[in-house]
């Protein structure tokens, strides 16, 4: 139990509850389940790149770039079903499209990266900047709100729904429960597979993990395009759950799904990033912005009160990292 | 002549890499567009605007050496003005003038200064102090600046200011404009701090091997501790600095300026993972830099496609680093 405790993602969890608690004692609104749907409705996006992020930054180091790839591959590929009128596309084929460019664009970064040996952070920076200009320049700035039948039917897909005392329904997304999926496959992937173990081991320490035999590159490699499949399927998301393509709309937010995957633990060095923390660490996030609307809390204090919550998680998560150290 | 070509022969070679490509963009530029580029208009103009991104470059290249990265400028400088535009406001409002009014100016300078400076501070202790790393620290006090700017101003401008103090921002000394003037003294000095000082010299070690310097005895701490406070100085200064040329205080302005000082840095010869920086070469680098930016308006080129190119030229400038290394490594 006490092992329990002092892991990160116990003080996530706390944090969470604690603020769940104090908030809800603010606005019982915020304690209902339908506000539960909404917060888990407003985190699809985050939460599925963040998973990319994870996998990157455990690997190999901060991606700024996972925002700009998922839209850029959404939105050239709706800009071409768009202009041939190809409105009865099947989705899984929207999805595969989407998910090809992406995984193209993270290969490019990968090549900087692993090829070049250059710093993670400034190629993906570099890369975000290019893809959004490139998107943005070339293939064009128009919203698309005409999206293919199978998308918009995905769009209003719920598994589960509640109405409250109001009378207003509130309904839990299907997407919700592809984005737990997703989590699950890679808590799985990450913890019973060598690849996974392979992860976490060239992410602690490069050296010890080539003088273990691990192939560096492809480990990196596939790490790499595992991202641009999660980027590619978020940037589909992203698309359905707007109802309408806005190109690069989401480049700029980066910093806050970076900060959530932190928060959980997600910093490589000490190979201690697991999914649920990352999980855990968008939820706090997610609950936040939504509990500050609903305790009526201008939004301007959002951005303060988010800086100060990374801050502590940093601080906390450093003091831990000392005990640790220490024995 | 031949002093001249002995002296660009013995130069050091980021600093022929980089004139060369400052010529090739200059010449470029003006063979597209003669009529516009070369006129005194269009010098300063680009004056104008180089002295921003330049504080910022000069800042991001000094953080850049201790191999960590300062997000949190933007937001500091958009306080630090904030702040000040309160002061300067007030002036405005009361309509002084005379001793009162330099009072007012001078407080307000300070004021912002102070704030940069204790902003910088907090970066650098929790930096140092407690090891984590520096990305993710300027991460949240960028927020948290950035969200104290915002809740001060409750998310809208703040403007009018005492003509006396705009004076600074759109006028011309010797007809060089003072922005301008004022980044080449901020060039100049940081050139000094960089390399005659002992700060500077325990900096690039510090940068390039953190252990072996904790060794050797340097105070790793206190030096890192400088170089943030030193940034949030100069973030400061350009907070001024935007005060007194738009005539107005925003808490979110300028928030792809962090972009820009890091391809500028980086351009300029700059390590991303610290232990080398040429103040020389980031001078070159913000030279060409504007110059490409004033040409693409000139083009009619477009925003857009000015992001496009800048990332294309980051990740150029990363890659002939990484082959300049490769080929230095060779020849040793």
């Amino acid at each position: 139990m006490k092992r329990i405790i002092k892991t990160n993602e116990f003080s996530v969890a706390a944090i969470i509850t604690i603020i769940w608690i104090l908030f809800g004692l603010v606005n019982p609104d915020i304690l209902t389940v339908a506000n539960l749907y909404a917060i888990t409705r407003a985190s699809i996006i985050s939460a599925t790149f963040a998973l990319s992020c994870l996998l990157v930054l455990l690997a190999v180091g901060i991606d700024m770039s996972f925002y700009a790839v998922g839209c850029t591959s959404i939105y050239v590929v709706l800009n071409y079903l768009v202009k041939n009128k190809m409105f009865d596309t099947p989705l899984l084929l929207i999805f595969g499209a989407s998910i090809v460019l992406a995984i193209i664009l993270q290969l490019i970064n990968w090549f900087f990266i692993d090829r070049l040996s250059l710093q993670p952070f400034i190629v993906t920076i570099g890369s975000q900047s290019l893809y959004k200009g490139f998107l943005l320049a070339f293939i064009g700035t128009t919203y698309i709100t005409t999206l293919p039948t199978s998308m918009k039917s995905l769009a209003t897909k719920y598994i589960a729904s509640t109405t409250n005392s109001s009378g207003i329904t509130s309904n839990l997304h299907f997407l919700v429960f592809i984005v737990i999926i997703m989590y699950v496959l890679m808590h799985l992937m990450l913890s019973y597979t060598r690849f996974g173990r392979n992860i976490y081991a060239i992410g602690a320490d490069v050296i010890a993990a080539k003088r273990a035999g691990i192939n560096i590159s492809k480990t990196r490699f596939f790490v790499f395009l595992l991202a641009g499949i999660i980027c590619g399927i978020g940037g589909m998301f992203q698309v359905t759950l707007n109802r309408a393509a806005v190109p690069a709309d989401l480049v700029g937010q980066e910093l806050m799904v970076i900060a959530a995957v932190v928060l959980g633990g997600g910093m490589g060095k000490q190979a201690r990033g697991s999914i649920l923390g990352t999980a855990l660490g968008v939820i706090l996030l997610s609950l936040i912005s939504n509990s500050l609307i609903l305790m009526k809390i201008p939004s301007y204090y959002q951005q303060a009160f988010t800086g100060i919550i990374i801050l502590i998680g940093l601080v906390i998560q450093s003091s831990k990292g000392k005990e640790q150290a220490v024995d | 002549m031949k002093k001249i070509v002995t002296f660009v022969h013995n130069l050091d070679q980021d600093v022929k890499r980089l004139m060369g490509i400052t010529i090739f963009v200059f010449v470029a530029m003006v063979l597209m567009r003669p009529k516009l580029f070369l006129t005194s208009n269009n010098f300063t103009s680009m004056g104008y605007q180089i002295a921003e991104i330049g504080f910022f470059s000069i800042a991001m290249m000094m953080v850049m050496v201790t191999g960590g990265r300062d997000l949190s400028m933007v937001g500091i400088s958009n306080l630090s003005g904030i702040l000040a535009a309160f002061i300067l406001h007030d002036a405005f409002v009361k309509e002084l003038s005379g001793l009162m009014l330099f009072l007012y100016i001078l407080m307000a300078i300070i004021v912002s200064i102070a704030v940069g400076i204790t902003c910088g501070f907090m970066n650098g202790t929790i930096i140092s102090k407690l090891g984590i790393s520096p990305m993710l620290v300027t991460l949240g006090t960028l927020n948290l600046y950035t969200g104290i700017g915002i809740i001060l101003t409750k998310a809208e401008a703040i403007s009018m200011f005492p003509k006396e103090f705009l004076y600074f921002g759109n006028n011309t000394l010797i007809g060089v404009p003072i922005p301008l003037i004022l980044l080449i003294a901020a060039l100049i000095v940081t050139a000094i701090i960089l390399n005659k000082t002992r700060y500077g010299f325990e900096l690039k070690f510090i940068g390039s091997n953190y252990k072996a310097s904790l060794f050797t005895g340097m105070r790793n701490k206190n030096v890192l501790l400088k170089t943030y406070v030193y940034s949030g100085l100069l973030s400061a200064l350009i907070g001024l600095e935007v005060l007194a040329r738009t005539d107005s205080a925003k808490a979110d302005f300028g928030t792809n300026y962090t972009f820009q000082a890091i391809l500028c840095a980086v351009l300029g010869a700059t390590n991303p993972g610290g232990g080398y920086a040429k103040v020389s070469c980031l001078a070159l680098s913000l030279i060409t830099l504007q110059f490409l930016s004033s040409g693409f308006s000139m083009l009619r080129l477009g925003g857009y496609f000015k992001e496009f190119a800048w990332g294309l030229i980051l990740l150029a400038a990363l890659s002939v680093n990484y082959f300049v290394e490769q080929r230095k490594l060779k020849k040793s």
